[in-house]
């Protein structure tokens, strides 16, 4: 990025220095033409004068488009191009008006002409461009039409260079003077047209510009056309230059300066935005270790615009297991902000009327149309499991369909019962539907984010590849089935950014222990998953993650009373090992991580895994460093592992289902 | 989280640490030695209150002993025995100055 910078910069330092010297000529040879015996008639002074201050703004509006870092680039080289097509046309016409009945510089005079007469098309097809790459179409009507433009834009430029042999447009008497024929409206026929379809195309995509960037464009069409118009009824001043010029910085202060403003306030908002979600939902696993009459896992990976989805879960009482997902309409900070009220309502209510989850919606949305003044909806389906009976009960407020396993078949969807989002109207009853869980079937309930995550051909994920990915194998293992769907999502969606925030959360209802009566427990109850020994942890592998990560672990350590040395050194450790697969597992984008922390029944270890699906890597295969070199000829590599190596128990490494799995042994009393 | 005080004194100049040194933190000591190694013979670290340093953390030092190796001396000081013995796991107590 440097580099370009740089090159920038140096482009940026000469067109400056061409600017400031055609501008200096410009008024140079002004001066001498005035006081020179010549008497030059009085339109031509106001003509060059007004050229003159033409180039001295755009020199001016030049400069401040090279210190304005926050626009877009391609619309900045667009933008730019017109400026210097003005500049130059400009100038031209000064010499044109300089010159014109100047017998001894005629050749000048039909060379000035005619390259003024280009400007009119070029800028044109400049505008064209401006426009379209500002909205970054890439259609291929639009292409078509680009095409046709530039080969228009050949011909005119053709027929204007063939004109000082033919003089259809105009022509230089033999006294000098310049004079034009009524033919010369025919090359001024493609810039119309291209000024036109431009505008066209401003209207069909008025959804995407506001109203001042409209009017501005239309503005920025309309005044040369005017003057145009003018200077075919009377000959004699030529000001579309400046006018053009007067427009331009019209158009750099409306659209440029009020979009970054937008723009940088935007960026702001959405970390703020992002960071608010992120940290306001669970995402401790197992949520409930104690319990395995159930595996519960969710999971929100945020959208770049931060979009307000969120999922909770809780236990009100020792029988019952609320579950919510919930979606909020818009984007950014009052989205985010919408949220935490949304989420906070309805656990205040479901902590208390969970018998009833048809009322908690009921209320909860009274209490939102109260203060609703945006105009805010919020979908939601909730569940509220009876853990003894497998009974769940649920609402659906405008929300996607939950999809069920049941009796070891495929996943489907239940089309169950839609009352109204919640946030539209005060009053609504919500019903409250049931239905049974055996054990074994498992419920999933998402937001839009799955089923319309898109691809680069405009195609959405669809409930049906939702199933297939849900229907994957997953080893009865809620975390794999959530890590199933994602990587689905990932792969049909591609290098398309993620639109919309993905969220869902997934319960398996592995029966009661009143319905599990059995002397030989089931496998899914009692796998090393459900044992309370071991917890898990998902997070992104990104160094940000590391306190987080650290947090966790020091916790667990804490609560078996770790002894202080090990756990400074397990807490180098994990820094080594996670930092090592934040910076490497994933090159060429995002992954996630999972630390596994497990004690044994004595608590006297600790064994600690570190999970990734990134770049197949042994890092014990790495070289330990010579520790009896001196400071210049170490090598830093390698040091981290060497550190986990000296100071852990054990440590093993395995490559298994494409992942790595890195496990350290301590002990720690 | 790490707190930086540094107190120079003329071409003496010592750097109190206070938190942990890991890869999250190194960046804004790096920051803090940046420039401020010029000119200065004899530079002294005060590991009194670091209760923790990682690879991150040697990474730094041994950086700042390159620089200091040719123009004075550094010297570690009141570092904790756990500190001390990562110094000697990894070979660097041959490489610091450990007082």
């Amino acid at each position: 990025m440097s580099i370009s910078k740089r090159r920038f910069s140096v482009r940026a330092f000469l067109a400056s220095l061409f600017f400031i010297f055609v501008t200096v000529l410009g008024i140079f040879r002004f001066e001498q033409a005035l006081v020179s015996g010549d008497r030059l008639p009085l339109t031509s002074v106001i003509n060059i004068a007004a050229d003159i201050a033409c180039m001295a703004l755009g020199y001016v509006l030049f400069i401040c488009c090279v210190i304005d870092k926050s626009k877009n680039e391609d619309n900045l080289n667009y933008y730019l191009l017109m400026l210097f097509t003005t500049f130059c046309n400009a100038f031209l016409d000064e010499i044109c008006w300089l010159v014109d009945g100047n017998i001894s510089q005629i050749y000048l005079n039909v060379v000035a002409n005619t390259l003024y007469y280009m400007g009119a098309p070029v800028l044109a097809y400049l505008f064209w461009r401006y426009v379209v790459t500002y909205l970054g179409i890439e259609h291929k009507h639009i292409r078509i039409i680009d095409k046709i433009l530039v080969t228009g834009l050949m011909l005119d430029i053709v027929s204007i260079l063939l004109n000082p042999p033919f003089g259809y447009y105009f022509i230089v008497k033999g006294n000098g003077f310049y004079e034009r024929t009524p033919y010369y409206l025919i090359s001024l026929i493609y810039p119309y047209v291209t000024i036109i379809l431009t505008l066209i195309l401003v209207i069909l995509a008025n959804k995407r510009f506001k109203d001042f960037q409209i009017i501005t464009l239309f503005l920025y069409a309309f005044f040369p056309v005017a003057i145009g118009v003018l200077t075919i009824f009377t000959y004699g001043l030529s000001l579309s230059s400046p006018v053009i010029m007067l427009v331009l910085l019209l158009m750099y202060c409306v659209l440029n300066v009020i979009q970054s403003r937008e723009r940088t306030v935007t960026e702001n908002e959405l970390e703020m935005a992002t960071t608010i979600q992120v940290n306001m939902l669970p995402h401790v696993f197992p949520a409930f270790p104690d319990r395995n009459e159930f595996d519960l896992y969710a999971s929100m990976t945020p959208a770049k615009e931060v979009g307000g989805d969120f999922y909770d879960f809780y236990m009100p009482d020792d029988d019952h297991l609320v579950i919510t997902i919930a979606d909020v309409s818009g984007k950014g900070i009052p989205a985010a902000l919408m949220m935490m009220v949304t989420k906070t309502i309805i656990k205040n209510r479901g902590l208390t009327d969970f018998e009833n989850c048809g009322k908690i919606l009921a209320t909860v949305n009274d209490q939102l149309c109260e203060s609703n003044d945006m105009n805010m909806f919020v979908t939601v389906w909730i569940g509220v499991l009876k853990i003894s009976t497998g009974e769940l009960k649920y609402a659906n407020a405008g929300h996607e369909y939950p999809a069920i396993l049941r009796d070891g078949n495929k996943f489907e969807l239940i089309k169950d019962r839609h009352s109204p989002p919640i946030g539209c109207m005060e009053g609504i009853p919500y019903k409250e539907q049931s239905m049974t869980l055996k054990p074994g079937d498992v419920i999933y309930i998402y937001t839009d984010g799955v089923t319309e995550a898109n691809n680069a051909k405009n195609e959405l994920f669809g409930e049906k590849r939702m199933l297939e990915a849900l229907d994957l194998p997953c080893g009865g293992d809620m975390m794999e089935l959530d890590r199933n769907v994602r990587a689905g999502i990932r792969s049909f969606i591609g290098n398309t950014p993620q639109f919309d925030d993905i969220t869902m959360l997934s319960l398996k209802y592995n029966g009661s222990r009143a319905l599990n009566n059995t002397d030989e427990s089931e496998p899914e109850v009692q796998t090393a998953k459900g044992d309370k020994n071991m917890k898990k942890l998902s997070v992104k592998a990104d160094v940000n993650s590391l306190s987080e990560v650290q947090a966790f672990v020091d916790q667990i350590l804490e609560e078996n009373e770790c002894s202080m040395k090990a756990q400074m050194q397990i807490d180098i450790a994990v820094e080594e090992l996670f930092v090592n697969i934040a910076h490497y597992a994933y090159p060429s984008g995002e992954g996630d991580a999972i630390i596994e922390v497990d004690t044994d029944s004595d608590a006297e270890c600790v064994k600690i895994t570190f999970e990734d699906q990134g770049v197949q890597y042994d890092p014990l295969k790495h070289e330990d460093p010579d520790v009896t070199l001196s400071a210049e000829d170490r090598d830093i590599g390698g040091l981290g592992i060497f550190m986990v190596k000296q100071s852990m128990d054990d440590i093993s490494y395995e490559y298994v289902d494409n992942k790595n799995r890195l496990t350290i042994t301590k002990k720690i009393r | 989280m790490l707190d930086i005080k540094k107190e120079a004194n003329g071409s003496a100049l010592k750097i109190i640490l206070d938190g942990r040194l890991d890869t999250t933190t190194c960046p804004s000591l790096e920051a803090a030695l940046d420039g401020a190694l010029a000119g200065v013979t004899d530079l002294k670290f005060d590991f009194e209150k670091l209760n923790y340093i990682s690879s991150a953390g040697l990474r730094v030092l041994l950086s700042s002993q390159k620089i200091m190796n040719k123009q004075g001396k550094m010297v570690i000081s009141n570092a904790s025995a756990e500190v001390k013995e990562i110094f000697d796991v990894t070979g660097f107590s041959d490489i610091l100055t450990i007082e």
